[in-house]
């Protein structure tokens, strides 16, 4: 007997998404439903779905994102669970450029659980930091006069006590 | 734009004429397979590969092969990629537009299932026309129709298909020239590593659009994301619509009051820096837009305040996200001075908040029992009530199945004249203050399991006031004072179904017993007792701390089932030894002591935290030179 390795068991059912710079993924369907974005294209479209064009997302990006998917795929049950914070830790721990581009492509595919860990590693980076060193970490260009900045202070002065 | 060639080259060989190769780890399924690439544009190279991979799978009737290839930017055949087993031949066709006769005849040869995750129609195109392989067909691997059974290799998967997996050739246009003479080691061998490298372009921070940054700045402590305030002009304003923030204005009094040793200098104290606490919770209420998810404000402030806290609730409740509101004015109000009065008159119930509250809670914030009873109506998912100290609370009502209220906490509401909860779903019941048993209806409660009570306050009818619950109470949190001469022999109501207690026991200046009266009683009246918790705050002021303990002579009362015992607030004053070592005499089975040093900051304004510190050291050494040697060894002994 036959069978097709793209048909009959749902877990290995594949769905191929195409990235901005026109690359085609095959992925894992299970994987690619973590983003509601995909999934719902999905739903919309049916089994006649051919390629799922992602025109905001570049293939680098796209790899992380689905590596990720991957990962995260399957309910995870208690005893793994230390060791999947860990692997989440090392997947955020990237330089900043590739982690907004995650965030966004994150964004835009809707997966909210790697949403939160981006934005709250992000959050991490700022939180205790004085202005200016937070300045000097994402390269933010101060551009206050020395008066507006001294209203500013005053105005919340709680805030820089 | 960014053609990214590095040159240092890690496990790769370089021959005289620009063949590459390179082995790297690719993770398959569960194992790591190590992959031998080729990358040529030599006929003679490709050809060699060709008859190694021939003779080395002759005898296999069915050879599975991976295939794709790769186009220029201008559309032209660049590469073409042919995988078998692990090890994978890239072709430079661009670069040497002859095709190897090995190459050619591979390609034609009807044995081989060629399988490509390309669409095949493309590849189809390519290598008949381009490479002139008219005979040539393929698979798309998703196609495949394989035997039942048989798991075939995947070299396709090597080729092109898993490419997110790990180490495929680039993809992306930034960095991927394939005409290149050499190819990159990140075009050969593409790990997770490198792609983090180039892939991204150069974002920052900045370029995130505007409800992502206020997402990320919801995310951080109020104060924190005020500060981004100054960073730039298009920071200036993103913290007042961070949504979901928890708004806690928490006064630290022992921040900075090591100095103040009396109540009054305290008091004085906060009058003084009433003013600016007030300021601080304006600024941010008249400048917040978001919704936020709790509103704590912790301050001693009174009815003349009024006109600033009720902006501040209304602030609060216009917000449909609104999950707790905790309003604490008690910081040493005392009684003489007039409570803020909550006038549930004030907010309809229009405002929103109410809508998703799940928690209130009011210390010297007075309510009356309309009030109490407008939140469990209009709050249809209040979990949480908390009053404490109310004076104007005077009937109180709890009743309802539909109610969502899960724990009651009633304290020091001294003006209390009757109570009725009934047909209500709650778990937990605080209930601290004096009042008669016939006041008190406490019936139909049929989840409740938690029971906290005042002993001293409703020792004379504990029975008759709980009567109605008693048998469901597993865990009994209590308070109680030391036994003077003339209660000692008071006992406490027998309770078979209590597993756990908390005893938080006050020592009633100097005509003490240690406590160990109460201890007594307590292994007599729960004989099924598992966990005891016993607390004796060290509240004393430093002008008594030099007190002795005078023991009555207490009798003899085994306990059989308690297992546990910890000790908050481990001192080495006030007899937290003699209450130890009693328990260790008096019980058959104990297994674990848990002697916790930590003492709670918060509560104290006469000594720094740095003394306190200092404080826990100390009893913490007392524990373990003193006490510890006096545990038997069959008890597990801990010291936090």
């Amino acid at each position: 007997m036959a069978s097709s390795t793209s048909g009959s068991s749902s877990s290995s059912k594949v769905v191929k998404i195409r990235s901005s710079d026109n690359e085609n993924f095959e992925v894992e369907e299970a994987a690619a439903a973590r983003s509601e974005t995909i999934k719902k294209l999905l739903e919309d479209v049916g089994d006649d779905a051919d390629v799922i064009p992602l025109p905001n997302v570049d293939a680098k990006t796209l790899v992380k994102v689905m590596e990720w998917c991957k990962k995260h795929m399957d309910d995870v049950d208690e005893l793994n669970k230390e060791e999947m914070k860990t692997w989440d830790a090392e997947f955020v721990d990237m330089d900043q450029s590739c982690l907004y581009n995650v965030l966004l492509a994150a964004n835009f595919l809707n997966i909210k659980e790697l949403l939160d860990q981006l934005t709250q590693k992000v959050a991490d980076m700022i939180k205790g930091k004085s202005p200016e060193e937070i300045r000097a970490t994402f390269n933010i260009k101060n551009d206050f006069t020395p008066e507006e900045e001294a209203e500013i202070r005053k105005q919340n002065a709680w805030a820089f006590e | 734009m960014g053609r990214k060639r590095k040159r240092e080259r890690g496990g790769e060989r370089q021959s005289a004429l620009g063949d590459q190769r390179v082995d790297f780890e690719l993770k398959v399924g569960g194992d790591t397979e190590s992959v031998k690439v080729l990358v040529t544009s030599t006929k003679k190279t490709a050809s060699t590969w060709i008859q190694e991979v021939r003779s080395r799978f002759e005898n296999n009737d069915n050879l599975t092969v991976g295939i794709d290839c790769h186009f220029d930017t201008l559309g032209r055949l660049a590469t073409i990629e042919i995988g078998v087993s692990f090890s994978c031949l890239i072709y430079q066709f661009c670069h040497n537009p002859d095709l190897p006769s090995g190459v050619f005849g591979f390609l034609q040869d009807r044995d081989i299932t060629f399988v490509t995750t390309r669409k095949k129609k493309k590849l189809m195109k390519a290598i008949n026309h381009k490479l002139g392989v008219d005979q040539f067909e393929c698979i798309q691997a998703n196609k495949l129709v394989v035997k039942e059974g048989d798991e075939p290799e995947r070299p396709w998967k090597l080729v092109a298909a898993s490419r997110f997996q790990m180490d495929p050739p680039p993809r992306s246009k930034k960095n991927a020239d394939w005409t290149s003479k050499e190819l990159s080691e990140q075009q050969i061998k593409h790990s997770a590593k490198t792609q983090q490298d180039d892939a991204c372009g150069n974002l920052k921070l900045e370029d995130l659009p505007d409800e992502i940054i206020v997402h990320i700045l919801s995310l951080l402590p109020l104060k924190d994301a005020a500060a981004t305030s100054i960073l730039s002009s298009r920071w200036r304003y993103f913290w007042r619509f961070t949504r979901l923030m928890s708004l806690d204005f928490d006064f630290d009094l022992t921040h900075n009051h090591g100095s103040y040793r009396k109540f009054f200098d305290v008091r004085y104290y906060t009058c003084n820096v009433r003013k600016s606490y007030i300021d601080w919770v304006n600024t941010v209420v008249d400048q917040h837009l978001g919704g936020i998810k709790s509103l704590r404000v912790c301050f001693s402030l009174l009815h003349e305040h009024r006109i600033h806290v009720d902006k501040w609730i209304k602030f609060a409740m216009t917000s449909k996200s609104l999950e707790r509101l905790e309003l604490d004015f008690s910081v040493l109000a005392g009684s003489f001075t007039r409570h803020y009065r909550f006038f549930h008159e004030l907010f309809s119930a229009n405002f929103v908040g109410f809508k998703s509250l799940k928690v209130i809670y009011l210390k010297s914030v007075s309510v009356n029992g309309k009030d109490v009873e407008y939140f469990l109506s209009n709050a249809p998912l209040l979990e949480r009530l908390t009053v404490h100290d109310s004076p104007d609370l005077v009937r109180l009502r709890v009743s309802g199945q539909s109610l969502a209220l899960k724990y009651l906490a009633i304290m020091a509401c001294w003006k209390l004249k009757s109570v009725e909860i009934y047909e209500v779903n709650i778990v937990s019941l605080y209930f601290l203050g004096r009042i008669k048993a016939s006041n008190f209806t406490l019936r139909n409660v049929p989840f409740l399991v938690e029971l906290f009570v005042g002993f001293c306050f409703c020792s004379s009818n504990f029975k008759r006031l709980f009567s109605s619950c008693l048998s469901q109470i597993e865990v009994l949190r209590m308070t109680d004072y030391f036994r003077l001469k003339k209660n000692f022999y008071r006992r406490y109501p027998v309770l078979p179904n209590v597993k756990q207690l908390h005893l938080r026991l006050f020592c009633n200046e100097f005509r003490v017993d240690g406590g160990l009266g109460n201890l007594r009683f307590i292994i007599e009246a729960f004989p099924n007792l598992e966990k005891l918790v016993l607390h004796v705050p060290y509240y004393l002021p430093p002008w008594k701390e030099d007190f002795t303990l005078r023991y009555e002579k207490v009798p003899k009362c085994p306990h059989y089932r308690l297992k546990e015992v910890e000790i908050l607030e481990y001192s080495s004053k006030y007899g937290d030894i003699d209450r130890v070592l009693y328990l260790i005499k008096n019980t058959v089975g104990l297994q674990r002591i848990v002697i916790n040093c930590k003492y709670n900051h918060t509560l104290r304004i006469m000594k720094t935290k740095q003394q306190l510190l200092e404080d826990e050291e100390v009893s913490r050494r007392h524990a373990l030179t003193q006490l510890q040697p006096q545990v038997p060894s069959n008890i597990q002994f801990v010291c936090l």
